[in-house]
Parts: C-alpha cells; sequence; structure tokens
C-alpha cells in the first residue's frame, strides 16, 4: 500500500492507539476496558503499521519477539496469581496496597494484556509473511 | 522454560567443568543427606508428618514413615547415592550429564514422595512423575531411534497402566469414605461385601502389574535397557519397578482375603517368573539377561504377596531388599564391561579378569547373591522363598525351584565366560576403565552390602523393618525370626537341588539355548505385538481423520454446519410451549434489525469476495450496536476489535491472493443444500432466543457480583472484576490457550521468516507430511 496519506497517518494514529491502549488497560477496573481489549488494541495498532511499512519493519522496532512478549505475559500473570500466596491468601485472590487503586488485579490484567499481544501479534506477522 | 533452562545448564557444562562436578557432588550429597535423615528419624515406630494440601479435594500432603516406607526409601536414597557417584564416573565427558545428574535427582525425589505419601491421591501424582522421568531417561540418547520408540513404549504402558489404577485409587476411596491410606489400611477390609471392591482390586492390580512389569506387560522393562546404565541399575532393577510390588505389598490388609486377589497375584506371579527366566535363558545380552531375571524376581515378589502369609511377606521383604543390592551391583559391573569393550554380547567377551579386577570381585559377590551361594543375602531371601511356597503349595515351591535354578545358570553364565577365560584374538579389545574410583567403588559397594546384611545387620532389619510390617497384618505369634542358619530343612534341601540343576543348566547351555530360542520364539516378542497395536490405532485415526477432513474449508464448515443444524432442530422439536409473541421494540432496535437482515443478504449475493467482507464486517459493527443498545459496553467493544481484526486478516489474505477475490460459484444442488442448512441453523437460533428470553432469568448470579464488585473486587466494571479477580483462573486459562494457539500457528505456517533460537529444527518438514 503505497498512499503517502497511510503511510504518514498511520505512524501518528499508532502512536495514538497505543496511548489509549494503555488507558483502557489502566482504567479497565472501573470502567469500560481491561487487558484484553486493551491488548487487541494494541495489535491493531501494529497491524496498521505492518500494512503500511512491512512485517520486517514491525519486527525490528519491536525489539522483543511477539511470542516472547506473550510468554511473558503469562508469567506476569502467574506471578500476580503467586503473590497471595506469600500472604497466606489463596492463588489468585486479590491484594491491594491500602489507599491506593493499585493491586495484583491489576498485575494480572497486565498479564493478560502482554499475553494477548503477543500471541496475536505473532500469528498477525506470520501469516503475513507466510503469504508475502 | 524448564527445558530452556536445563538446555543452558547443559552448555555450561561443556565449558565449566569445574561447575559439573560441582553439580554431581550436589546431587551425590542429595540422597546421603536424605538417607541421614530416614535413618535418624526413624526408630521402628510409625511416623507421620506433612500438612494440609487441597483440603476440598481431600488432596493432604500426608507422609508416613513405617517398616514398609523406610524399606523402599532407604534403598531409594542408599542406593541413590551410589548411583549419582557411578553416573558421575560413567557419564564423564559426555555431554548433558548435567542434564543427566538432573533428571536422576528429580526422579529419586518422586519416588521417595510415592513411597512414604499416606494418601492415595499423592501417591498417585508422585506415581505418574516417575513414569514421566523414567520416560526422561530412557530415551536419554534421543539420537537413537531405538531409544525413542522403547521411550514411549515404557511410557504408554505405565501410564495407562497408571490411568487404571486411578480409577482404581478412587473407587477405594470413595468406597471407604476417605482416601489417607491410614484409614484405608484400618478400614478397607470391611468393605469386602461393597459391589465396588473387586472392580477396585483389578484396577489397581492391572497397575502395579504395568508398573512392576509382569506378564502381559513384562516386555517393556527389556525394552527399558537402551537408557545408559546407571538408569537401568537405579530405575529399572532397585527402584521404579518396585513401585508395583510396594503398592500390593502396602494395600495387602485391604485386600489379602480374597480369594481372587491370591488366584491372580499367585498364577500371574509364578507365570512371569517361569517365563521370564527362560527369557533370560535364550539371551546372548549381558544387559538383557539382567533385565528378564528383574522380571522374575518380579514375579516372584507378586507370587510372594500373593500368597499372603507371615513366611511370604517375609521373604518378600527380604527379596526386595537382596534383589536391589545385587542386581543395582550387576547392572553397573555389566555397564563397566560395556566401557571398556563396547559390546555385551558374551560370545565376544573374554579375559575381561585383568582389566576388570576390582568390577570382577564386586561381580563375584553380587552372582554370589543372585544365584543364592551361601551365606549371601540372596541365600536367605531364597530360603524364605522355599519356605514360603512349601507352606503354601509344593506345585509353586518346584517351578521356584526351576526358576531359581536358571537364575543360578544365568549368576554363572555372567561371571565364568566374560571373566575367566583367556583373551583371544576375536574377543572385544579391551580398555582400562578402573582408573576412575566411583566406577568400580558404587558396585563393590554394594557386593559388600550384600554380605554384610546377612552376616552383621540381620537383627537391625528384623526389628526395623519386618516386625512392624508383619505385626500389622498378623497376630504377634506368627512373626518368624529370620537367621543364616535354619537347621536342616527342607528348603535347604530345595536351595542345594537348585545349585545342581543350576550347574547342570549353566553347561548344558551351549546346546539347549537354541532350543529353548525355537520355542520362545513360538510366540513371538511382546513388544512386537504392542507395535502392532499401536499402529493399528494410527491407521484407524489417520483412516477416521481422511474421511472427516476434505482439505476444503467450504465442505469442512459445510459438515460442522449440518451437525450443529441437526441438533439445533432436535432441540427446537422438543420445546414443549411457545411463548407469546410480543414485540416490545424500540425504533431503533427495528432500524437495526432491518439494517442487519440487508447486509445479510448482500453478503450472500456478492459477486467479489471483498464485497462480501465488507458486508459481513459491516455486520459485525451493526452487531456491536445491538450490544450498546443493550447496555454492554465491554462486550461491543470486543467484539467491535474483533471484527476489526478479522477485516484486518482477510485483508491481508486478499492482497496476497489474487485468485480468492471472486467468490467461486457452486452448483444449484450444492446451493440448496447449503441454504437448507443455513436456513435451519438461522430459524433454531431464532427459536431458541425467543424461548429462552421469555423465560424468566434467574439474576441470584448477576445480583451477588453487583452487589460484591466494589466490596470484594475494588472495582466498578463487572465485566472487568469478574475477568481478573472472581474468575481469574478462567481467564488464565484462556490467556494461556491464546498463547498456545499462536505459537501452534507459527509450527503450522513452517516457521520459514522466523527462528526461535539458533536451532533449525525439521518442524516444518513433519508438518507438510501430516498435511499431504
Amino acid at each position: 500500500m503505497n498512499s503517502v496519506i497511510f503511510r504518514t497517518g498511520s505512524h501518528i494514529i499508532t502512536a495514538v492507539m497505543l496511548i489509549f491502549s494503555v488507558y483502557l488497560l489502566l482504567r479497565g477496573h472501573n470502567s469500560p476496558g481491561g487487558g484484553f481489549i486493551a491488548g487487541l488494541i494494541a495489535v491493531m495498532a501494529f497491524a496498521l503499521i505492518m500494512l503500511s511499512e512491512s512485517p520486517h519493519y514491525v519486527r525490528q522496532r519491536l525489539m522483543i519477539p511477539p511470542p516472547m512478549i506473550a510468554g511473558i505475559g503469562v508469567l506476569i500473570s502467574l506471578l500476580a496469581g503467586s503473590l497471595p500466596l506469600f500472604f497466606n491468601q489463596a492463588f489468585l485472590s486479590g491484594l491491594w496496597i491500602k489507599g491506593t487503586v493499585l493491586g495484583s488485579p491489576l498485575l494480572f490484567d497486565l498479564g493478560v494484556y502482554l499475553s494477548i499481544f503477543g500471541s496475536v501479534l505473532t500469528i498477525l506477522l506470520n501469516v503475513d509473511e507466510e503469504l508475502s | 522454560m524448564m527445558k530452556t533452562t536445563i538446555t543452558s545448564c547443559a552448555r555450561l557444562s561443556t565449558s565449566h567443568s569445574a561447575l559439573t562436578s560441582y553439580f554431581s557432588a550436589l546431587c551425590i550429597a542429595l540422597p546421603m543427606i536424605l538417607f541421614y535423615l530416614l535413618i535418624s528419624h526413624y526408630s521402628g515406630e510409625a511416623i507421620q508428618f506433612g500438612f494440609e494440601w487441597i483440603p476440598s479435594l481431600e488432596i493432604h500432603a500426608y507422609f508416613r514413615l513405617d517398616g514398609l516406607s523406610v524399606l523402599l526409601a532407604g534403598l531409594i536414597s542408599g542406593v541413590g547415592v551410589l548411583v549419582q557417584m557411578y553416573a558421575s564416573a560413567y557419564m564423564k565427558g559426555k555431554a548433558n550429564r548435567v542434564t543427566f545428574h538432573l533428571y536422576l535427582s528429580l526422579f529419586m525425589l518422586a519416588m521417595l514422595g510415592l513411597v512414604l505419601a499416606d494418601n492415595l491421591l499423592l501417591l498417585f501424582i508422585f506415581w505418574e512423575l516417575t513414569t514421566l522421568i523414567s520416560f526422561l531417561l530412557i530415551g536419554f540418547f534421543h539420537d537413537q531411534s531405538v531409544a525413542r520408540r522403547n521411550a514411549i513404549q515404557a511410557m504408554l504402558l505405565t501410564a495407562m497402566g497408571g490411568l487404571i489404577m486411578l480409577a482404581g485409587f478412587i473407587l477405594l476411596g470413595e468406597m471407604v469414605g476417605s482416601y489417607s491410606l491410614s484409614i484405608i489400611l484400618r478400614n478397607g477390609a470391611n468393605y469386602s461385601h461393597h459391589s465396588w471392591f473387586l472392580p477396585s482390586m483389578l484396577c489397581i492390580i492391572t497397575g502395579a502389574f504395568t508398573k512392576s512389569a509382569q506378564w502381559p506387560f513384562h516386555f517393556w522393562l527389556p525394552g527399558a535397557m537402551t537408557a545408559p546404565t546407571p538408569v537401568s541399575a537405579y530405575l529399572h532393577s532397585a527402584t521404579m519397578v518396585k513401585a508395583g510390588v510396594y503398592l500390593l505389598l502396602r494395600l495387602l490388609p485391604v485386600y489379602n482375603d480374597h480369594e481372587l486377589w491370591k488366584i491372580i497375584l499367585c498364577s500371574i506371579g509364578a507365570f512371569t517368573a517361569l517365563w521370564c527366566a527362560v527369557l533370560a535363558y535364550q539371551q546372548t545380552d549381558l544387559k538383557l539377561m539382567l533385565a528378564f531375571s528383574t522380571n522374575v524376581i518380579l514375579g516372584q515378589l507378586v507370587l510372594l504377596i500373593g500368597i499372603g502369609s507371615s513366611y511370604s511377606v517375609t521373604a518378600a521383604l527380604l527379596l526386595i531388599a537382596a534383589h536391589s543390592l545385587y542386581k543395582a551391583g550387576l547392572f553397573m559391573v555389566v555397564g563397566n564391561i560395556d566401557k571398556a569393550t563396547g559390546t555385551r554380547e558374551r560370545h565376544e567377551l573374554a579375559g575381561l579378569k585383568s582389566a576388570l579386577g576390582m568390577s570382577f570381585i564386586a561381580a563375584i559377590m553380587t552372582a554370589a547373591s543372585k544365584g543364592g551361594l551361601p551365606p549371601s543375602f540372596g541365600f536367605i531371601s531364597k530360603e524364605y522363598l522355599y519356605k514360603a511356597s512349601l507352606e503354601f503349595n509344593a506345585g509353586i515351591a518346584i517351578t521356584m525351584v526351576l526358576v531359581n535354578a536358571i537364575m543360578v545358570s544365568l549368576s554363572l553364565l555372567i561371571l565364568i565366560k566374560p571373566f575367566l577365560t583367556k583373551h583371544h584374538s576375536n574377543a572385544a579389545v579391551i580398555t582400562p576403565v578402573e582408573h576412575q574410583v566411583f566406577l568400580w567403588l558404587s558396585p563393590s559397594i554394594l557386593a559388600i552390602l550384600s554380605a554384610i546384611v546377612p552376616l552383621m545387620l540381620l537383627s537391625y532389619y528384623q526389628g526395623f523393618i519386618i516386625n512392624p510390617v508383619v505385626l500389622e497384618l498378623f497376630p504377634p505369634s506368627s512373626l518368624k525370626i529370620i537367621q543364616l542358619w535354619d537347621g536342616f530343612t527342607t528348603a535347604l534341601l530345595l536351595s542345594a537341588i537348585t545349585l545342581i540343576l543350576g550347574l547342570i543348566l549353566y553347561h548344558a547351555y551351549p546346546w539347549l539355548r537354541p532350543k529353548v530360542s525355537q520355542f520362545v520364539n513360538l510366540f513371538g516378542a511382546g513388544n512386537t505385538h504392542f507395535q502392532a497395536m499401536i499402529d493399528t490405532m494410527i491407521d484407524v485415526a489417520q483412516w477416521q481423520t481422511r474421511l472427516q477432513q476434505h482439505n476444503l474449508l467450504s465442505i469442512d464448515s459445510l459438515q460442522f454446519f449440518a451437525v450443529l443444524a441437526t441438533l439445533l432442530a432436535y432441540g427446537v422439536f422438543n420445546i414443549e410451549r411457545f411463548p407469546a409473541l410480543s414485540i416490545d421494540a424500540n425504533y431503533y432496535e427495528l432500524v437495526l434489525a432491518v439494517y442487519l437482515m440487508m447486509t445479510a443478504v448482500v453478503v450472500v449475493k456478492a459477486k467479489t469476495l471483498l464485497l462480501a467482507v465488507a458486508a459481513l464486517g459491516c455486520m459485525g459493527l451493526l452487531t456491536t450496536l445491538v450490544f450498546l443498545v443493550y447496555s454492554a459496553p465491554d462486550v461491543a467493544k470486543t467484539q467491535l476489535l474483533v471484527e476489526t481484526l478479522l477485516i484486518v486478516f482477510i485483508t491481508i489474505v486478499l492482497r496476497y491472493l489474487p485468485k480468492a477475490r471472486n467468490v467461486p460459484k457452486h452448483n444449484s444442488y450444492r446451493r440448496f443444500v447449503n441454504l437448507l442448512i443455513s436456513s435451519v441453523v438461522g430459524i433454531s437460533v431464532g427459536t431458541i432466543l425467543w424461548v429462552i428470553s421469555a423465560a424468566d432469568i434467574n439474576s441470584q448470579i448477576s445480583d451477588y457480583y453487583s452487589l460484591t464488585s466494589v466490596s470484594g473486587g475494588h472495582g466498578r466494571n463487572i465485566v472487568n472484576v469478574i475477568l481478573v479477580d472472581f474468575r481469574a483462573f478462567d481467564t488464565m486459562g484462556e490467556a494461556i490457550v491464546v498463547v498456545i494457539a499462536a505459537l501452534a500457528t507459527v509450527a503450522a505456517l513452517g516457521r520459514k521468516h522466523y527462528s526461535w533460537g539458533n536451532d533449525t529444527g525439521s518442524a516444518p518438514a513433519k508438518v507438510k507430511q501430516v498435511q499431504s
């Protein structure tokens, strides 16, 4: 897709979308949003770049390979789930820092975000590379 | 993750041999510490320790140290020290030796858990862990196809047995009302008239028989000999194969009075002993001789448990220890022979005495124990085997004499030809290996133990192991005091006959072996039957796959929707009462509905795929609006994103595959079928939704969530609170599924452009093969 407008615009839109995805991730607990949706939006942002540039371009700029991002995401979720074990609570029970909105469910959601983002992006990039 | 750690460890090992030595020292120290802990804590009284693990499922991590478990645990940790020592010398200079030590240590821990567990389900977990680790160890030289095949065979067989055993455990546990072994042993026998008693017994026997390699499952054990020698010495003689025997012995209080238990155990045990003795006799490979004779001993142990008298249990307890000591030692000696000459074929070996002096001494002492020469440990256990079987049935006793005579001849076969004859030009070249101390130290210690236990430690053995076990099962009056010299008894006479018969069989070997071989070949080997079974299963699976999959997406989806339509139509026909039709909708809902229908028509009538896709996307967006109308913003958002992603994917496909741009034309018959199926699905789904939405909705659950969302989950977005807090476990599972799907996609696409790490695996070729 060689349209200059698309190419230039996609970079700006991608940046906005990424910020928006983080925003959705963070506000998810009280308003519509959350890790799953935010992860999909982040994928979409990169899909835009992928369509306007190339899969190779995306891979270069990601630095960490997408499957590894997915793996890290699962590990973060597991970590968030195991944290309560150290406080004598059941696996995956919510831990909250008193008086703040920070807690283990947010960490868990971050893990979901990364694993969805990494996995779907892996599929997307591989499908595009396979066909091209 | 685990695997990368292991491989990185292995990579380290080649460069840092100091680190490797340090690690193997650690692996030797671990069983030593455990052995010390066992000895220091056990004083003849049963001890229980542990904690509650999963109270809601009644799985508790309780462990129990009593006579039986301390015997097994002592062997596991004690022989474990020697095997780790031996392995550190045996695997010297090989790649992956750190991995090897690690597997051995893991196996030891799992095995200790198995014999110490006081909970049936916990025992099962450890049981399967030993199966898995033994798979890794049997297939340790996984560049050899034989090793891979045997590893898979052993795992399939023992894991299958394990699952059957789990069914037995559940029956037993539910019947007694507890999974705690202590309670089951105390009350289990009272349930002998329960209808589940017999099935549970049969299932557990099957599990124990697969693990302890009884006929007809005996063949996996000789197959497992493709493993490195330390594994054979440890898993396949001293520890893992004893797990089945341990289980049977452990559950003896529950099943001992059942008639069928005695019949099955005695007949299969005796038959396994006899048949495998014959199989061992016709081998020429020293290691296989030992492997089949392990089968023999396991058969004898099962027989002894089946007899179930005070004599036989005493004999079994002696035989377990005696066999573990001498068989592990003999395996190590054969390992040394293999290392020195590169072969284990009997006829290629000669004149090993001078090169393998220490191994020879160890071999004499262990083989004496195997043959049952006084005053070895093997002699005592054999005496008690005879006493127990004489008391039970004369026919069994005679069979055992024959079996043991074959064992005597095997001892002589292993000892005399390879070690004592002169080295000649045709024999294998011998390279000295005994400068590595651990290679001969471990078998020597085992050999010395085989002699020391009967001479000096019998009273300890009686007090710590035999008395507690026997007293738990039988009245004190029936307790047998073991001693080396019991006077001139019938058992002693049988021993003498055994020795003479063994000598005869040894001398007849060159003449008799081909005949026995011929006879055995009439029946075919067990593993060929098993392989044929597996092959048939794979053939059926492939036939079934070919039947269902056509490599044509339109037919695959047609099949799928045809099944769906049938099920849905069946559901609709069974609806008893249709609610009254009342349309209570706002104008915008009606508008949405009309638009949805219009886009549907466009999708069907579109001539190009691009138009169809665009219309489909439109439909998705309209559905999103429906969700919004009914105030489900999170669902709407997800739907929107999934629709968008779908469009992105289809765009990619359309961009690169010009042939896919036009909608393929079906003939009119096919279009009629499509129409039929899609209208059935549509109408059925519509009807079902109509019925469901008219029914009263139980709002208990949603009320609970909306009430506790803020107080329990600290969040006002109920959907998200459910996802990350109330039902976070489900979410985690789903996230993992998505990751697995991504990895599968990478594998299926052939990884042409992307490599993970530095290996260029052969996975793509395999995938292609399956597809074609």
